[in-house]
């Protein structure tokens, strides 16, 4: 297990005026080499969950275990968590700071004082991985790229530091159906091509079936429930009473419950969805049955 | 280096429904300028002393904690220390010779200096301190409406009040944003492998150089976007002469007339104990 | 009524790098009290547009007429104009201006210099429109995305305009509360007859118009009634858009013998009374 929340607490700005509940009792496990997601509406700690398993802050009151060691006990350098994760965040625009792809992807491996052949190597793969190829991009400026060239040179950046662990924090928060579908592909690629563990948070359904291999439900600072995908699917009544943007298909299936009781909600597509209406039509004769048609 | 709110405490309005935040902001701001007017003046430690007072008063009808209100005092700790010193050292008065206590050339510390350079920061202490409660305890809102009623005179000789307050009620609506841009920015580049915490202070003040500009990029997009979705909804500040109405009226209440009557006796007793004090 | 006669628009024209023109020739018409929608992809001209038809932006070539008034016009006009037409941004925080949240839908009224009942009467009415009276006195700082962003439909709404623009409102907003969020919008203008114009890039969203607008790199595709605009299907996917998902599977569940349903179908509604129906 590489990462495990015990009942964690913790509170912004604790002791102001102005604090805010971030978490109230969390507990997940993040296995190693599978794709976790945490979905929940805005305030419901995703983005504390972020900070806490990237190492920028520690628990207040409860266990963190990072690789089976307390990231509370004094003894713990947080370094092996800040190193070993990596996040990319919603704007790319503020992880960009260097002033050409090159240097900015090369950023974390000359931070590590990486000999420049092997740090060019990782560049190189770095931004292949992401589909922007490394002699034509290399010199360009990164005020002049593109939203979604500026996306993937972010990521690039910190697949340099060669983490075990990247974290997309609502990375598609913003974008259109297009440009969601192209990041969505990317990080699949990914996925495919790395043995890495993924950490994925977002406050709709549509990306995380498709990538997780399990997700965590959160509401308010705690998880509501957790499963694989298509389980978690299932509860849509529960997902959408916590404001969770669900897939089409499934939004439909849901919104058809009132004349399809029985109709299956862990669907994501159109065909699933013909299906699902085909096996509940006997609830619409017991309907009309009961209205006397 | 995450929580910066914490030490930063401009334009942070706290609304817990004390006296203070339900005065009359005409009243609160007539008050403020008077204290702020009388700690200009004091010099003596005793009376100063006498201040201690009113900011006790102060400070329990504002009902904010006394902890949070001293940790804010934490930014200026340091810029205050320096100051100390280079005003001791630099210091200068045709008495001061008689309490020479030590020199080298251009630099001298006397008795007399130091007790001097003393009353100043004890001044700067009160002046921040009044001006942090102000802010506390007054909303943006009432901030505009006091200073504006108060300042109308001037908009007769041709001094855009209006807009200057516009000006400032904006830009101190934008210091927790960027504030939290600036957390933001930080964690974000935090996760890319720049460590903030770490190297000699040259070093760390050198890493905090390419926040600037996301910040000032993003805090402009801003200022742009809300300044068209404020002339969308009929602002006309940029024009000369232009004026608004306004749907709250301010209504002095007896708490008002009562503080107003209470700083202005104590402004007159503080001002008689600098007279006759020694020290 | 709103005019848009052959305008062209480009960014390059105004100190940003060279860009394609995000607006090509492009002219229509919106009468008062229609209910418009607006889809595009990122690029396609569709919030430039919605910046034109505000007065934020004026044309290169071409104009834009609001009740007559141009666009471009100053002083009165451009006043008259600004207070016709509201426009509600996708970011609540980039619109609210004051601390409470009366104080802001308040905002405009003070602005438009009404005098003191005045401005109550409206600022109550716009809170209760949008089922805001609970939280007259709060701070909207304190306030989610989603009530953030009624207190500046709400603001918007206090000036009486007569042409609401939307642009983009539910992009930082999810779920059930982004969807409630249209139909409350929708019902309003109805009730009102204030026309709405709305811009998004989702699909879901256009079902509930009268009227679609498809935008692609700066020109207008196509101007119809969603069900025709959706019999369009083929198009639609060229340019990276597509047909709803009700809509299709509308289209299957006909193809399959449930004939009772309508051959373009728009809603999850239409979709249960057809079932219903078909049943029987």
């Amino acid at each position: 297990m590489l990462f495990e929340l015990k009942d964690v607490y913790y509170t912004y700005l604790r002791g102001t005026p102005f604090a805010a509940e971030g978490l109230a009792g969390l507990s997940l496990s993040i296995p190693e080499g599978k794709t976790v997601a945490l979905v929940g509406p805005t305030k419901s700690g995703k983005s504390t969950a972020v900070d806490l398993l990237a190492g920028l802050i520690k628990p207040a009151k409860g266990i963190l275990l990072f690789e089976g060691d307390d990231v509370s006990a004094p003894s713990f350098n947080i370094e092996r968590i800040r190193n070993s994760v990596g996040v990319v965040f919603q704007s790319p625009d503020m992880q960009i700071f260097e002033d050409t792809v090159g240097k900015d992807v090369s950023f974390g491996p000359r931070r590590k004082k990486i000999p420049l052949a092997e740090s060019r190597r990782l560049v190189q793969e770095a931004l292949e991985a992401v589909g922007i190829d490394y002699e034509d991009f290399r010199t360009r400026y990164t005020y002049a790229l593109s939203g979604g060239q500026k996306r993937r040179v972010a990521i690039a950046g910190v697949l340099a530091l060669q983490p075990k662990v990247i974290i997309f924090d609502e990375p598609t928060a913003g974008l259109d159906p297009r440009g969601h579908r192209e990041l969505l592909n990317m990080i699949k690629t990914l996925r495919a091509s790395r043995n890495m563990t993924f950490v994925y948070t977002s406050s709709s359904m549509d990306d995380v079936i498709e990538l997780a291999d399990l997700i965590y439900v959160l509401d308010r600072g705690r998880v509501a429930f957790s499963d694989a995908p298509r389980e978690v699917l299932a509860r849509a009544s529960e997902l959408a009473a916590l404001d969770i943007t669900l897939p089409e298909a499934t939004q439909i299936a849901l919104d058809l419950r009132e004349v399809l009781p029985t109709i299956r909600t862990d669907i994501v597509n159109l065909d699933e969805l013909e299906d699902a209406i085909e096996q509940a039509k006997h609830d619409l004769n017991a309907v009309s049955q009961k209205t006397g048609n | 280096m995450i929580e910066i709110s914490r030490n930063i405490a401009i334009g942070q309005y706290i609304n817990n429904g004390s006296s203070l935040t339900r005065m009359d902001p005409r009243a609160k701001l007539i008050c403020g300028v008077l204290l702020i007017a009388l700690v200009s003046y004091v010099s003596t430690f005793t009376a100063f002393a006498v201040c201690l007072l009113c900011c006790a008063l102060i400070q329990w009808a504002s009902r904010i904690s006394l902890v949070y209100v001293l940790q804010t005092f934490r930014v200026i700790v340091l810029f205050m220390l320096f100051i100390y010193v280079i005003e001791v050292l630099f210091y200068y008065s045709p008495t001061q010779h008689t309490s020479m206590i030590w020199q080298w050339g251009i630099f001298n510390i006397s008795r007399e200096g130091i007790i001097r350079s003393a009353l100043i920061m004890v001044r700067v202490v009160f002046l921040y301190y009044v001006v942090s409660m102000l802010m506390f305890t007054t909303s943006l809102i009432d901030l505009t409406d006091g200073s504006e009623v108060l300042l109308s005179p001037l908009e007769r000789i041709g001094i855009p009040v209006n807009a200057f307050i516009m000006v400032l009620v904006i830009a101190f609506k934008f210091v927790p944003i960027f504030i939290s841009e600036l957390e933001r920015l930080i964690k974000a580049q935090t996760a890319r492998g720049v460590r903030f915490d770490q190297g000699n202070f040259i070093q760390r003040v050198m890493k905090l150089g390419p926040l600037w500009i996301p910040l000032f990029l993003s805090g402009y997009r801003r200022a742009e976007a809300l300044s068209v979705a404020m002339e969308a909804r009929c602002y006309g500040g940029a024009i000369r002469g232009w004026r608004r109405s306004k749907r709250r009226a301010l209504h002095f209440q007896r708490f008002d007339y009562w503080s107003m009557a209470l700083v202005v006796v104590f402004c007159a007793v503080t001002v008689l104990v600098n007279i006759v004090a020694r020290y | 009524m709103i005019e848009v006669n052959n305008v062209t628009f480009s960014y390059s024209a105004h100190g940003e790098q060279d860009a394609p023109p995000a607006l090509r020739d492009i002219s229509l018409q919106i009468d008062a009290g229609e209910i418009v929608t607006v889809i595009g992809h990122n690029g396609s001209g569709k919030s430039t547009l919605a910046k034109l038809l505000a007065a934020i932006l004026h044309p290169d070539s071409g104009e834009v007429l609001v009740d007559g008034l141009r666009t471009d016009a100053k002083g009165e006009d451009l006043w008259t104009i600004r207070q016709r037409v509201g426009i509600v941004f996708q970011n609540p925080d980039d619109q609210l201006v004051a601390n409470t949240v009366i104080d802001d839908i308040a905002f405009g009224p003070e602005n438009l210099r009404l005098p003191r009942f005045e401005i109550e009467e409206r600022v109550q009415e716009a809170m209760q429109l949008l089922q805001l009276e609970q939280y007259a006195d709060m701070a909207i700082s304190e306030l989610s995305i989603g009530q953030k962003q009624r207190v500046a439909i709400a603001g918007v709404l206090a000036m009486r305009p007569s042409y609401l623009l939307l642009d983009e409102p539910t992009t930082m907003i999810s779920g059930q509360i982004a969807r409630n969020l249209l139909s409350t919008v929708q019902r309003l203008a109805q009730e009102h007859g204030i026309a709405v114009i709305h811009i998004t890039h989702f699909m879901q969203e256009v079902t509930r118009f009268q009227r679609v607008i498809v935008m692609h790199e700066g020109r207008i595709l196509m101007d119809d009634t969603p069900d025709n605009v959706f019999a369009h299907g083929a198009e639609l996917r060229d340019i990276g858009l597509d047909v709803p998902m009700v809509t299709k599977l509308g289209q299957r569940l006909r193809a399959k013998g449930w004939t009772q349903l309508p051959e373009t179908v728009l809603s999850t509604q239409q979709l249960k009374e057809g079932l219903l129906c078909s049943s029987s």
